[in-house]
């Protein structure tokens, strides 16, 4: 009978970890670099620093939740950013007004066009995305060769108030969307069984083609805001962005196989961890390259604690 | 469980601000000290801090004096250099601008990627109080150069008349028979690389040199080796390459060696901007034929300075930027390549920090002004490095 309580207390708290995985991560990057840093990660102008990073992360992850609570992938994010912001920045030279139409338009026309690379030909997610990526990619430095500017008047558009608004109107939509809408369910239980989600009525196509243009579009954000920081558009905007928001999803606690334990909130509090793990290191003086190897690390760390190995039916 | 959490979460957040406060007492960051007028002699300036976003990781000789004439600046008053490493595009310059400012450095000095990040920088650093500098690069944008130059932020800088090497390379390469030019230049919107296209433009047009291609951007090694076998393969008319900039590392020798590998070394004028660590086993080979360099150790070595000097209270020009424009050194032979890479690419800096601090540091010599600057920079050749530091610097 003790081992019967002991076993099932041992179940519950690892069941527990792996739920509040993303809470129990943020409280312990948080408070290990606020003391590695001497108290400076939590000063009031560190933490527009912090927001800044999450910002940017923040949109990525939560246009990826929808991908992900799917099963799929998304290796393009940084690729369209990088793109929306080139077009965005020579569609400023034509006329301003044009340039946060455009950037939002071209994440959302590269993202169709994953969705239907994905969910109408079946291309696997993973390669499929990694193929658009350098097919972006390539287009963005073969349209920029080099950098183009855009006036600096567009700064108005970097302030934080702006980003913040942004940032909670967009947090609101997407979080009742994901959670509360029939879409959000229907992602969910494509994402457990796609065979028992169509016979149960839901178009799966056009549930994946949708999820893939939400990522499109944030993505365009993202590239219209990274454009409106630096005035800036060049073909490295968007570098290695998509392992970064990979990177803070799991750090938030989403299970890679997506499905009903996918909760929305992995990707605000994965994205708040991962920026302030960078933001720390940062101020801690460790190189890019050290950064790089740590993240690899916790990558892994974090696949080997939340892979649900009992509901992956394939390994993607 | 999840209340508890947020719970703890929160409590543990609210005791954790408490650990920096005896830490934080005086980090407001860019305070300069302000001494009074003129330097007292036997005292320094209080500690500062100065931060450096640069391609740390690259191994390349030039990038790493770069570094070296860039500490000897900021220890020759006693500062700390504060190195992060950056990709040198406009989001990483800006993030790391961001961060250097989280650490509490009092100055910034960095190779701005293109002109329209500078307001950006400005504003943060205004709003942080902290003083900034620029290296290699002028504003061409008028509005922004405007902008920044009015910034009681913005300590100066050096830069170099490219358009006018770009110009006077061409025209020398023309001197030694090249009819048929293809160009290597940085990547297009950076500053330098415009200035020096038009340097060659112009250079092209009075010669009648056919500029038969230019490649913009090339970072790597494996790029340059693909970009000149397609020169040679569409233009057999080709007898000169123009390297007007890159970033690729060993450069030079990526480019002899697939100019070797088709029998073409010492057929094709090479040229260069910026010295190579490379340069004396081809000059010595008559495989290459002219460089124009220099300002790559001497421009961020006095670009630092008149940072530190804002720094530390006493600017060179009072209630303006000081804008320096240095020289373009010119090298033809192995003998002036082999003093460059002893005297330039070495652990000694081109002004070693005492020379800084005797001659360059209004702190501890208060007749020091523009004019010593320039004439700093009329004076300053591979010979006069070469003379002042021949017992520093074991041959």
């Amino acid at each position: 009978m003790v081992a019967q309580f002991i076993g099932k207390n041992k179940l519950n708290m690892k069941e527990t970890v792996r739920n509040y995985f993303s809470f129990i991560g943020l409280l312990i990057v948080t408070v290990v670099f606020e003391f590695l840093t001497e108290g400076n990660l939590l000063q009031p102008r560190n933490l527009m620093n912090i927001f800044n990073n999450f910002f940017s992360i923040g949109l990525g992850a939560m246009g990826v939740v929808f991908l992900m609570s799917l099963g799929e992938l998304d290796l393009s994010v940084g690729a369209i950013a990088g793109l929306s912001a080139a077009l965005a920045s020579y569609a400023g030279q034509i006329n301003l007004a044009l340039i946060l139409p455009v950037a939002i338009l071209t994440g959302l026309a590269i993202g169709l066009l994953n969705g239907v690379m994905i969910a109408r030909l079946r291309v696997e997610s993973f390669i499929g995305t990694l193929a658009m990526s350098f097919v972006v990619r390539g287009i963005t430095t073969w349209l920029l060769n080099g950098s183009v500017g855009i006036p600096v008047s567009m700064r108005v558009f970097d302030q934080n108030s702006v980003k913040i608004f942004v940032f909670v109107a967009l947090l609101v939509a997407l979080f009742l969307l994901f959670e509360f809408s029939a879409y959000g369910k229907q992602c969910r239980s494509v994402g457990a069984s796609a065979d028992a989600a169509r016979q149960s009525g839901v178009k799966v196509e056009k549930v994946r083609t949708m999820a893939f243009v939400i990522s499109g579009l944030m993505c365009g954000l993202v590239g219209f805001f990274s454009l409106v920081r630096t005035c800036t558009a060049s073909s490295k905007t968007g570098n290695a962005f998509e392992f970064d928001v990979l990177l803070a999803v799991l750090f938030g606690g989403m299970p890679l196989t997506g499905g009903w334990p996918v909760k929305f909130r992995a990707a605000i509090l994965g994205s708040i961890a991962m920026s302030v793990m960078k933001n720390g290191m940062s101020l801690m003086g460790i190189d890019g390259l050290t950064q790089q190897i740590v993240e690899g690390v916790i990558l892994i760390a974090i696949v080997v604690i939340a892979f649900d190995r009992k509901s992956a039916n394939v390994i993607k | 469980m999840k209340k508890v959490l947020s719970l703890i979460l929160a409590i543990t957040l609210a005791v954790s601000t408490l650990a920096g406060c005896s830490n934080n007492a005086g980090t407001a960051s860019g305070t300069s000290s302000a001494p009074t007028s003129s330097a007292v002699s036997g005292q320094n300036p209080k500690k500062f801090k100065i931060g450096f976003p640069w391609a740390t990781s690259s191994t390349d000789p030039t990038f790493v004096s770069i570094v070296t004439n860039v500490k000897a600046a900021v220890e020759s008053a006693g500062g700390e250099l504060v190195l992060v490493e950056s990709d040198l595009t406009a989001d990483s310059l800006v993030n790391n601008v961001s961060d250097l400012i989280s650490r509490g450095v009092d100055g910034i000095i960095f190779m701005p990627a293109s002109d329209s990040m500078l307001p950006t920088v400005d504003r943060m650093c205004s709003d942080a109080g902290v003083y900034y500098s620029t290296m290699f690069r002028t504003i061409s944008d008028t509005t922004i150069r405007n902008q920044i130059y009015s910034s009681k932020y913005f300590a100066g800088g050096c830069n170099e008349d490219d358009e006018k090497c770009a110009y006077n390379i061409t025209k020398t390469l023309s001197s030694q028979g090249v009819k048929n030019l293809c160009v290597i230049n940085i990547a297009k919107g950076d500053t330098s690389s415009d200035l020096r296209d038009s340097g060659v433009a112009k250079a092209v047009k009075e010669t009648g040199i056919k500029l038969l291609n230019t490649t913009y951007g090339i970072t790597v090694q494996t790029d340059m080796t693909k970009t000149i076998e397609s020169y040679i393969a569409a233009y057999p008319e080709m007898d000169g390459i123009l390297i007007a900039g890159t970033y690729c590392p060993a450069a030079l020798p990526t480019i002899e060696k697939a100019l070797s590998d088709h029998n073409l070394a010492g057929k094709i004028k090479v040229g260069r901007i910026d010295f190579d660590f490379t340069m004396g086993q081809y000059f010595a080979n008559k495989s290459f034929n002219v460089a124009y360099g220099g300002q790559q150790q001497i421009d961020p070595l006095l670009s630092t300075v008149i940072l530190v000097n804002s720094v530390i209270g006493t600017p060179i020009v009072k209630d303006k930027p000081f804008i320096l424009v240095t020289n373009y050194l010119e090298l033809t032979s192995k003998s002036e390549a082999d003093n460059f890479l002893t005297y330039f690419l070495g652990d000694t800096p081109v002004y070693t920090s005492d020379e800084i601090k005797k001659n360059l540091i209004k702190f501890y010599n208060s007749n020091i002004n523009e004019d010593t600057f320039k004439k700093t920079v009329d004076s300053f050749t591979v010979a006069d490095v070469a003379a002042r530091h021949k017992d520093l610097v074991k041959k």
